[in-house]
């Protein structure tokens, strides 16, 4: 995998993720990172190496679910694949992100094996 | 040395209270507790020294505070041990403020999706972190302490605004 694109209002949990890819061994060229869903865009339609994005839900300027609605405008769940990292695992915001188009959720708090499995799951 | 004590009052059915004291222990030993580099002080730290307070407020079918406090350097502690931080590593308090708030929303989306959801629809806000916080925590007279739990350097309260 090349390029991972962390989306979070939250500094720290970008950090933690950052982190717990490098814990979880996967192999990455570069790790990206935006606050909201906006600067997501951005930063995707700048770095087309871009293959996998994980993002939280609730975000100021624009949410995860309007992110995923977005991609998937010009990108299919094959080409650009999302991971949802959210507190909301189970509630309704998790649902409608699957079906605007997410590959998958991983409930906050999480351990870097939970997330390495997703990502594996999302890549097979 | 690490000390853990947790006290439970009236208002607040068995099933929530033990449904709180699992999602804030879920959160400490998932998210604080394991990562290398923190280092935890002595649960006395926490007593009477509280400078670092991190509130999310609930409203809906339950409303009420979720509350996370210690001293500055407890902050720190869990700050570093949230980021992974090794010896050495820089920390700015804007790290911190922005560590203990997701602290927080952590311990407050676990309660939400085992508990809150449970007892109907309830609505998180974003964390309030407050630097050299005043001891007095919530003045109104309507709010009461559901549960707590005290964890080495810091402290998780849980307050249950009393039905109107």
């Amino acid at each position: 995998m090349r390029k991972v694109l962390i989306v979070d209002d939250s500094a720290t949990m970008r950090k933690i993720l950052m982190r717990s890819l490098r814990q979880a061994e996967i192999k990455l060229e570069e790790i990206l990172e935006a606050s909201n869903g906006i600067e997501a865009l951005a930063q995707i339609a700048s770095n087309p190496e871009i293959e996998l994005i994980l993002s939280d839900i609730n975000m100021p300027e624009m949410g995860g679910i309007d992110l995923v609605k977005n991609v998937r405008a010009t990108k299919t769940a094959d080409e650009l694949p999302i991971l949802m990292v959210t507190t909301e695992g189970g509630s309704g915001m998790v649902a409608s992100a699957m079906e605007s188009g997410a590959n998958g959720y991983v409930t906050k708090p999480f351990t870097p094996e939970v997330l390495k499995d997703a990502i594996q799951r999302i890549n097979s | 040395m690490q000390s853990n004590e947790s006290t439970a009052k009236g208002g607040v059915t068995k099933d929530l209270i033990q449904q709180l004291q699992e999602a804030i222990e879920t959160t400490f030993s998932s998210i604080i507790l394991p990562f290398e580099g923190v280092q935890v002080q002595d649960a006395e730290d926490t007593e009477g020294a509280v400078r670092v307070r991190a509130t999310i407020t609930f409203e809906g079918d339950l409303e009420g505070h979720v509350l996370i406090h210690c001293s500055l350097s407890g902050a720190h502690d869990i700050s570093r041990g949230m980021l992974m931080l090794e010896e050495g590593d820089p920390l700015e308090l804007s790290d911190v403020v922005d560590a203990m708030g997701e602290c927080a929303n952590l311990v407050a989306g676990v309660l939400k999706r085992n508990a809150f959801d449970v007892a109907g629809t309830v609505k998180m806000s974003c964390p309030k972190v407050e630097v050299d916080a005043p001891d007095q925590v919530f003045p109104r007279p309507d709010a009461q302490l559901a549960y707590k739990l005290v964890r080495g350097v810091s402290a998780a309260e849980v307050w249950v605004n009393k039905a109107g």
